[in-house]
């Protein structure tokens, strides 16, 4: 689909990335020729290493997904500006500003010109499809704690920052003979915990090997779940959930669930926290505190079927307590 | 009213990169022009530069610039400059360190700002040209800040957390002349104790080669035969750029503190203008005159006080004759002061003149010499009874004039006294 840079196109890719590394460079000029995104992360990281400052905190190289550009990296806004206009010109993309807001951790810088590519071109998009991890009923149900008929996830594909699930809603599942009465309803709070199960994939199979059962993850809360729609049998819940932030024990996502393209939920801010006897250290951290656990909100508070919710400022002293341990 | 007086310089000239540098090239009349290399190589109409020494700018890219060794700069500092922010940032920082300026005396409320740069053509044309061949989101972030002319005062205030009065002027070649006399009404005003004077331009093609269009660059080749003010065969100006720093401030100010240098007292200054061409200025140098009483009157002098006058004299056969003929109008023959261009030793630097040629005179007063005016072969019988000082002359002058003319008729005259 893209013909190989002319010579004068590869002069101004090395001219614009003189200060990059050869390995930078190299990539880039192999982009511009293939559109392998493959080659992607190479590009992103050489352009924001250049552009380090020499007193920034930390380095680019010990950095997680999570690090913060300004606060971790040293990267003021205008060095963003900088970058932003470099990774445009090499990648061949443009980046808005509402988009540019956005963009705070490396990882959303990736996942972002990811994103940027798919939407553009037809061929990084086939590359990043195959990027993405693909699972069916049978592979999801090994990897989650949650099984049938408690298991509302039957395909899903997870990518680095992105998991996109879907659920077809049978018609024979045990609760909708009462909910309601004649008039099937897939229930809103079941639609949450789809969208739950997606999170709690996409953190069991990036944070911790398939088979280690060690690795348990909990539900802590969700903020601003809207319902818009029901959804009835017949039809099938697609599920898009982004990671927002992953500081460990804790992870933070947003998801959507539509049907045939329509919106059927939505939550802004839905916190899990993870990692080996998490559930046993909250409660038990709950019980000492002696605070109860968050109110249940019909639609706004689902379980995930492991262990009952736990109260917020505790996983704060959780966090605090693992970030000593670490 | 309050007295203000200069208590601190910088430079990054043509004739030195600091002080020091400059006050020897001015005692023993050393020049700073050159052949462009660049101008050479493409065989322009004309060769000679003032040039910045110890400085390099191949590309348009802030991070191939090269500076003397010793100047630190941080790359946040950098990114939003123009050749002419670089220099003002060391020539400002010298300055500071000379005056002994403490950093909460630097940052305060009191102290202002005042910049005067015909700021980066250079700098615009590169922006404008990738707006033009590569559309607007493919130009540099910094690409409208590090062009424009306000480019100087918005690149020094962050840089040196000023809290008071910044501004910059925009009058041609009498910009930071404006700058000095505002300075100094400031100060007397009691609106702020400290007011840094800062002049500068970027010395490359577009600074000063649009020029040889009017005209108004001399042609030769040999830096022993350009600019020649004075000389009957003055054949037009050389530019340059660089930048210079002077440090007003009210005389209670820097006694309170205990200030240690007091090069001159700034006693006073004029303005006026010709209205009469956009380029040419009145031959009757009737503006200069009024700018020169001006300047005389607002400093309580007589003419007769005046022993030293830094001319503006580009070396054009029009201007140095105006001002020749301006000067016989303010000075009886029999008390004309000694008058020099030191332009002949460092090339015009437009937007910079003003500052530079008074930081000069405030060496001169302090130092007590004459600077000389170079290169005069053959004195343009014109300035009979005007004595231009051709050689080095054994004068420790008192109080010094400086005259700045601009384009559109600009003139301005400052009145420098030295300190008792």
């Amino acid at each position: 689909m893209s013909a190989p840079p002319t010579e004068e196109q590869s002069e101004e890719i090395r001219a614009a990335l003189k200060r990059c590394s050869p390995a930078t460079i190299e990539a880039a000029l192999k982009f511009r020729s293939t559109r392998d995104p493959a080659c992607v992360p190479t590009i992103v990281y050489g352009i924001i290493e250049r552009h380090m400052p020499p007193e920034a905190p930390g380095r680019l190289a010990d950095a997680t997904d999570d690090a913060e550009l300004i606060k971790d990296l040293g990267i003021d806004s205008l060095t963003m500006l900088e970058i932003v206009l470099q990774i445009e010109e090499t990648l061949g993309i443009s980046i808005e500003n509402d988009e540019l807001r956005e963009i705070r951790t490396l990882g959303a810088v990736k996942s972002f010109i990811g994103r940027k590519l798919n939407g553009t071109t037809g061929d990084a998009a086939r590359g990043l499809a195959e990027k993405g991890h693909r699972f069916t009923r049978e592979e999801i149900a090994l990897l989650l704690p949650q099984q049938p008929p408690f298991l509302f996830v039957d395909a899903a594909e997870v990518h680095d920052q992105v998991i996109k699930a879907q659920y077809h809603i049978r018609g024979d599942e045990a609760f909708l003979e009462g909910h309601f009465k004649d008039q099937p309803v897939f229930p809103a709070t079941i639609v949450f915990e789809a969208l739950g199960q997606a999170a709690c994939l996409w953190l069991l199979h990036t944070q911790g090997a398939p088979a280690d059962a060690k690795n348990d993850v909990v539900f802590a809360s969700m903020e601003e779940a809207h319902f818009h729609r029901r959804a009835k049998p017949g039809e099938t819940l697609e599920m898009t959930v982004e990671i927002d932030r992953l500081r460990p024990p804790l992870a933070i996502f947003s998801g959507t669930v539509a049907v045939g393209g329509q919106r059927v939920a939505e939550v802004r801010r839905l916190i899990l926290a993870f990692g080996p006897g998490i559930a046993d250290q909250a409660e038990s951290m709950a019980v000492a505190a002696n605070v109860r656990s968050i109110p249940s909100h019909p639609g706004t508070n689902g379980a995930l079927g492991m262990t009952s919710p736990i109260a917020h400022h505790d996983l704060k002293e959780l966090a605090a307590s693992a970030r000593l341990k670490s | 009213m309050r007295r203000a007086v200069v208590t601190g310089l910088g430079f990054i000239t043509s004739i030195g990169n600091s002080k020091a540098e400059v006050l020897t090239s001015l005692r023993e009349t050393r020049d700073g022009i050159e052949v462009f290399p660049e101008f050479e190589e493409n065989k322009e109409p004309v060769r000679l530069v003032g040039t910045i020494k110890g400085f390099g700018f191949p590309s348009n890219d802030f991070e191939d610039w090269t500076y003397p060794a010793r100047h630190r700069i941080p790359r946040e500092t950098l990114r939003p400059m123009s050749p002419n922010a670089l220099y003002s940032y060391f020539a400002l920082h010298e300055a500071i360190a000379d005056a002994g300026l403490p950093p909460e005396m630097v940052s305060h409320e009191r102290t202002g700002l005042m910049c005067a740069s015909g700021g980066s053509f250079w700098l615009a044309y590169e922006n404008f040209r990738t707006l033009l061949t590569r559309g607007v989101m493919r130009c540099p972030p910094m690409g409208i800040i590090n062009g424009i002319p306000g480019s100087l005062y918005i690149n020094l205030v962050p840089a040196f957390k000023i809290k008071g009065a910044a501004l910059g002027f925009s009058s041609a070649c009498a910009s930071s002349a404006h700058a000095l006399g505002t300075a100094l009404d400031l100060v007397r005003l009691g609106r702020q104790d400290v007011v840094f004077v800062v002049g500068a331009e970027d010395c490359n093609k577009f600074s000063i080669l649009p020029f040889a269009t009017l005209r108004a660059l001399s042609p030769q080749t040999d830096p022993a035969l350009a600019p020649r003010a004075f000389d009957a065969h003055r054949d037009g100006f050389v530019g340059t750029g660089g930048a210079a720093v002077l440090v007003v401030e009210s005389l209670e100010h820097a006694r309170a503190r205990g200030a240690t240098n007091y090069y001159a007292e700034v006693a006073g200054w004029g303005q006026a203008s010709d209205g009469y061409n956009v380029l040419a200025p009145d031959p009757s140098g009737d503006g200069l005159a009024r700018a020169m009483r001006g300047a005389l009157q607002d400093a309580n002098l007589q003419a007769k006080d005046v022993d030293y006058l830094n001319a503006h004299a580009t070396a054009t056969d029009f201007g140095d004759r105006a001002e020749i003929t301006a000067i016989k109008t303010v000075f009886a023959p029999e008390a004309c002061p000694l008058v020099s261009s030191t332009k002949s030793l460092t090339g015009h630097g437009l937007s910079l003149a003003g500052a530079m040629e008074s930081a000069f005179c405030c060496l001169a007063l302090k130092e007590g010499f004459t600077p000389v005016s170079a290169k005069i072969t053959e004195l343009d019988p014109m300035c009979d009874g005007v004595p231009i000082v051709t050689a080095p002359v054994d004068h420790a002058p008192k109080v010094a004039l400086n005259n700045s003319s601009g384009f559109g008729g600009a003139n301005v005259t400052i009145a420098l006294r030295a300190l008792e």
